[in-house]
């Protein structure tokens, strides 16, 4: 009988939303800030080859030795930001400079510590 | 005539790299960040702008509601005192002390830095039908400009002016000193010794972001020592020496492709170098105003939230 039950159920239980999606009030995101939605971005070509580029360093090259930059974002992922936000060109460029930068002297950066560790924040 | 043409060759290359450098000019317009957060003994020095709460009032629901609700706004716990004020409001109480909590509900939000809350609840609650405070017009204006929205910020600000002058000027003035707007505030230092202080100061140790890119046109990394950074002074010029001499020797060798290659990889790191450049002797100058017009505007209360005269 319970089986028939759950059976008569199931469909319910399969589709059902839940019904109370906001159990701290409409004020709750004063502490916590809500996600930000993402943006599709549409590259060039030469910025989609970049991006791959990119993509090989960080998932192949440089797990192999160890995350050495000193800045967040690394300084891939800020050629790659830059790449999105402003174009091939000038996110290349962006990107270079960024590499000329990448050394351990705090100059006049933000910094964030994270795990003891001091970053410099630098967003393209 | 071979020197001749050695020349116009020289000065062709001379124009068409400042042309290029020219491309990537960087403003001077400044874009800092100020803010001022609020402090919980901040909070507890301003007097309420409301009576207390009487002993029979303190006794009601509504009453006990509001008391712990700004038990929690003088601890800075916002979000607790928000709720707190809005269960005293479904109380019922009288339409007087509504407004209160109305109001209350308001700075919350204010001081919280939610701007867009802080007018829903102006545009939707009973305090858009009651004639304004001083308070309340400079927390509307600094919403309203947080928001992005201008028109409405100058209306409050030009009713300030026939009504509070001088309030309206010091929110003026707080506009562009937020801003970094350097050509307003210089019209502005003739008659705030304070504000003069400051720009003289600016001025003084500020960065030309014309002279870092010319220097890293003409030597690579040098633009970079001029704003202070040695180590990548030491790698742009390194690096950029490197990849001339390599482009060269390939090309001298006939070996156009790796020439190639490296020319285009060359071009990064000069044209990299001189933007960057430009774009750091940017972040220079808002670090160095935001350094210097932080204590300034605290000690003369030049953020909108310290020219309010009542808090809870």
């Amino acid at each position: 009988m319970g089986f028939r039950i759950l059976l008569f159920l199931l469909p319910a239980l399969l589709f059902s939303v839940p019904g109370y999606q906001e159990p701290w009030g409409k004020d709750a995101d004063l502490r916590f800030a809500p996600p930000t939605e993402k943006q599709e971005v549409h590259l060039s070509l030469l910025g989609q080859a970049m991006s791959k580029i990119i993509w090989f360093h960080q998932n192949v090259i440089s797990p192999v030795d160890g995350p050495r930059s000193h800045f967040k974002p690394s300084s891939s992922q800020y050629m790659l930001q830059a790449i999105r936000k402003y174009g091939f060109l000038k996110g290349y460029i962006m990107g270079c400079d960024r590499l000329l930068r990448e050394n351990g002297d705090p100059w006049l950066y933000r910094t964030i510590v994270i795990d003891n560790k001091i970053w410099k924040v630098d967003p393209p | 005539m071979s020197l001749n043409r050695s020349l116009s060759l020289k000065k062709l290359l001379l124009s068409t790299l400042l042309l290029l450098t020219g491309c990537f000019r960087v403003g001077n317009e400044l874009e800092p960040k100020l803010s001022h957060a609020v402090q919980d003994r901040y909070l507890r020095s301003l007097p309420s702008a409301f009576s207390p709460l009487t002993e029979h009032e303190a006794a009601t629901d509504w009453g006990k509601e509001d008391r712990i609700a700004l038990g929690f706004a003088h601890e800075l716990d916002l979000y607790q005192a928000i709720t707190g004020f809005k269960r005293a409001s479904f109380l019922h109480p009288p339409e007087e002390r509504k407004l209160q909590l109305e109001y209350d509900t308001l700075l919350c939000y204010y001081f919280g830095g939610r701007y867009p809350e802080t007018l829903y609840t102006y545009d939707n609650g009973p305090l858009r039908f009651n004639p304004p405070t001083q308070d309340l017009f400079i927390i509307l204006y600094d919403s309203y400009l947080k928001q992005h929205d201008e028109d409405k910020a100058e209306k409050v600000l030009t009713y300030l002016q026939t009504t509070s002058p001088a309030l309206a000027e010091k929110l003026a003035l707080s506009k562009v000193l937020l801003a970094g707007d350097i050509p307003e505030i210089e019209k502005a230092a003739s008659s705030h010794p304070e504000v003069q202080a400051l720009l003289t100061q600016y001025n003084a140790e500020k960065k030309s972001t014309m002279t870092a890119q010319l220097l890293n046109t003409f030597l690579p990394g040098t633009g970079y020592l001029y704003l202070g950074q040695t180590q990548s002074a030491l790698t742009a010029f390194f690096l950029n020496g490197l990849c001339i001499w390599a482009s060269c020797y390939f090309f001298q060798h006939g070996n156009i492709p790796a020439g190639v290659i490296f020319t285009s990889i060359e071009a990064g790191w000069y044209f990299g170098g001189i933007y960057g450049a430009g774009l750091e002797t940017k972040f220079h100058n808002e670090r160095l105003y935001e350094r210097l017009a932080t204590p300034m505007m605290n000690e003369n209360r030049y953020f909108p939230v310290l020219m309010l005269q009542y808090g809870f």
